[in-house]
C-alpha cells in the first residue's frame, strides 16, 4: 500500500523534475509575484518586516495554485486518469500518492521562494528560517491537502483553473489568516504563535482525514 | 437623530427586488420547460 | 415530485400573506427609543441570514444523502438550494451593509460576521460555478456534493479564525456583540414574524428552484433519447 502512495508520489515528482515543467514555471510565477509586491508598496526595511508573513503568504497560495492546476493534467493529457483509477489499489492511496507529490513540489518551490523573499525585500530574519519554514511546512500540508481534493474536483471542468481559485481561496482564509499570525508570532521575540499553531494544525487534521475520503466518493463507479 | 428612513426603505426596496425578480424568473423557466415537455410528449 | 408539484402554489400564497402581514407588523410596531428606524433594517437582516445558513444546512443534509442513498431527489433539493442560499446570503450582506453606513459610518467593516458571510457568499458562488462547469451530470452532482461537504466542514473553521483574528486587531469596537442592539419587548413579535415569513419564503423559493430544475433534467434526458434513438 505504502508502496503504491510512494510510486505515484515518485513518478509524478521525478517526472515533473525531468520536464521542469510546473518546478520551474512555479518558481519563475513567485518571483514575478515578489516583483509585483516590491513594485506595488515599495516597503523600506522596517515595513517589508511587517509586511512579510503577509507578502510570503500570498506568494505561497498563489504559486501552490499554479502547481495544483497541474496535478491531474499529464492522466488528463494521455488519457490516463481512468487507468490510475482502475489500478487494483484503494481510491484513498490514490490520492495520498498524489498529494505526496504535490506536497514534495510545493515544498521545494517553498524551500527557494522563502530566501529569494528575504534577499528581495531586505530583511534580515536569516535565524529565522527553520521557524518560519517550520510554519510554512503546517500550512502547506493542509494546504495541498485540500488543493488536491479540488484539483480532482475541477479536473473535468470547464475554465477549470479559474474555478480552482474561486473554490479554494475561500476555504483556505482560515489557513492563510492562521499562517501569517504564527508566521509574524515567531518573526518577533515576545509573539505567541502558540494558538495559530494549533489552528494550522487543525486544519491540517481535518482536511488530511477528509481528502481521501472525499477523492473515493469523487471517482466512484 | 439621524433620520434613517432612506436606508431602511433601500434595504426593504433590495429585499423585495432579489427575492422578487428571483421567483418571477423561476416561476417563468419553470412554465416554459413544461410547456417543452407537453410538447415533446404529445407532438 | 409530486408532493412539491402540489404543495407549490398554496404555499406560495401562505407565503405572501404571512410577508404583507409581517411587513404590516413591522412598520407598526413602536420603534426602538435609541435606535428609531433603523431597528427596521433588522426584521429584514436577521431572518436573511438565518437562512443563509439554514439553507447551507439543507445543502449539506441533501448531498450526504445524495452521496450515501444515491438519491436524485436529494440531488435536485441541493441544486436547489444553492442559489436560494446565495440570494439570502446577498441580502443579508447588503443589509448589512446598509445598517452599517448609518451605525458604523462606513458600508464595510471586516467584521468577523460580515466576514464569514462573504466567504459564505463565495463558497455558494463556487457551488454553482462547479455544477456548471462539469458537462456529466452524475459527475457535477458527486462533486458539488463533496465539495458542499467539505464547505460545511470549513465554515466553523473560518467563522472562529475570522472571529479570533478580528478580536486579536481591534477589541471590543464594532466587532461581538457591542456594536449589535439586543432585541427585546416590543421588538421581537414583528422579529418572530418576520423570521417566520422567511422561513416559508425560503421553502418556496427552494420546492420552485427544485420543481424547475426535474422540469429541465427531463428535458435533458429526452433530448439524450431522441439522439439515441436517431442514431
Amino acid at each position: 500500500m505504502l508502496k503504491a502512495v510512494y510510486r505515484i508520489a515518485w513518478k509524478d515528482v521525478v517526472g515533473d523534475l525531468r520536464r521542469r515543467a510546473t518546478l520551474s514555471s512555479m518558481l519563475f510565477f513567485s518571483i514575478a509575484v515578489l516583483v509585483v509586491f516590491q513594485a506595488a508598496f515599495e516597503p523600506d526595511r522596517q515595513a517589508a518586516t511587517k509586511l512579510l508573513p503577509g507578502l510570503l503568504w500570498a506568494t505561497v497560495l498563489f504559486t501552490s495554485l499554479m502547481g495544483l492546476g497541474r496535478v491531474f493534467q499529464a492522466e488528463e493529457e494521455n488519457g490516463a486518469f481512468e487507468g490510475l483509477m482502475l489500478a487494483s489499489v484503494p481510491r484513498g492511496i490514490i490520492f495520498l500518492g498524489k498529494w505526496l507529490g504535490n506536497l514534495l513540489l510545493t515544498l521545494l518551490v517553498q524551500a527557494m521562494i522563502l530566501p529569494l523573499t528575504l534577499i528581495l525585500f531586505n530583511v534580515d530574519a536569516w535565524h529565522l528560517i527553520p521557524h518560519i519554514f517550520g510554519v510554512l511546512i503546517l500550512g502547506i500540508l493542509g494546504l495541498t491537502g485540500l488543493g488536491v481534493l479540488l484539483a480532482a474536483m475541477t479536473q473535468a471542468a470547464r475554465s477549470r483553473e479559474t474555478l480552482l481559485a474561486l473554490l479554494l481561496l475561500p476555504l483556505v482564509a482560515p489557513l492563510l489568516i492562521a499562517g501569517v499570525q504564527a508566521t509574524a508570532g515567531v518573526m518577533v521575540p515576545d509573539g505567541q504563535p502558540g494558538p495559530w499553531i494549533r489552528l494550522l494544525l487543525i486544519f491540517d487534521t481535518v482536511y488530511l482525514a477528509l481528502a481521501p475520503w472525499g477523492f473515493g466518493w469523487l471517482v466512484e463507479e | 437623530m439621524i433620520d434613517y428612513t432612506p436606508f431602511v426603505v433601500a434595504v426593504y426596496g433590495i429585499t423585495v427586488v432579489i427575492y422578487g425578480l428571483l421567483t418571477l424568473k423561476w416561476q417563468r423557466s419553470l412554465k416554459r420547460a413544461q410547456q417543452q415537455l407537453s410538447e415533446q410528449e404529445n407532438p | 415530485m409530486n408532493f412539491l408539484a402540489r404543495i407549490q402554489r398554496p404555499l406560495g400564497i401562505i407565503t405572501l400573506l404571512a410577508l404583507g402581514a409581517s411587513t404590516w407588523m413591522v412598520f407598526n410596531a413602536p420603534l426602538d427609543f435609541q435606535q428609531g428606524n433603523s431597528v427596521r433594517i433588522l426584521y429584514a437582516h436577521v431572518p436573511s441570514a438565518k437562512m443563509a445558513l439554514f439553507c447551507y444546512i439543507l445543502l449539506t443534509l441533501s448531498s450526504i444523502v445524495y452521496l450515501w442513498k444515491k438519491n436524485e431527489t436529494a440531488d435536485i433539493l441541493a441544486e436547489a438550494a444553492a442559489p436560494v442560499g446565495a440570494a439570502f446570503t446577498a441580502v443579508t450582506l447588503a443589509s448589512g451593509a446598509i445598517w452599517g453606513k448609518p451605525m458604523w459610518g462606513t458600508w464595510w467593516a471586516w467584521d468577523a460576521r460580515l466576514t464569514s458571510m462573504l466567504v459564505l457568499l463565495i463558497l455558494y458562488m463556487g457551488i454553482m460555478a462547479l455544477r456548471n462547469a462539469l458537462d456529466e451530470p452524475l459527475k457535477a452532482a458527486r462533486a458539488t456534493a463533496v465539495l458542499a461537504i467539505i464547505g460545511a466542514v470549513d465554515l466553523p473553521i473560518i467563522h472562529y479564525s475570522v472571529v479570533w483574528w478580528r478580536t486579536l486587531h481591534q477589541p471590543a469596537s464594532f466587532g461581538g456583540s457591542s456594536g449589535n442592539p439586543s432585541i427585546t419587548g416590543d421588538l421581537l413579535p414583528p422579529l418572530l414574524a418576520m423570521a417566520i415569513s422567511f422561513i416559508l419564503l425560503g421553502g418556496y423559493l427552494v420546492v420552485l428552484k427544485a420543481r424547475e430544475v426535474e422540469a429541465h433534467r427531463q428535458l435533458e434526458q429526452l433530448d439524450v433519447e431522441r439522439m439515441e434513438e436517431d442514431d
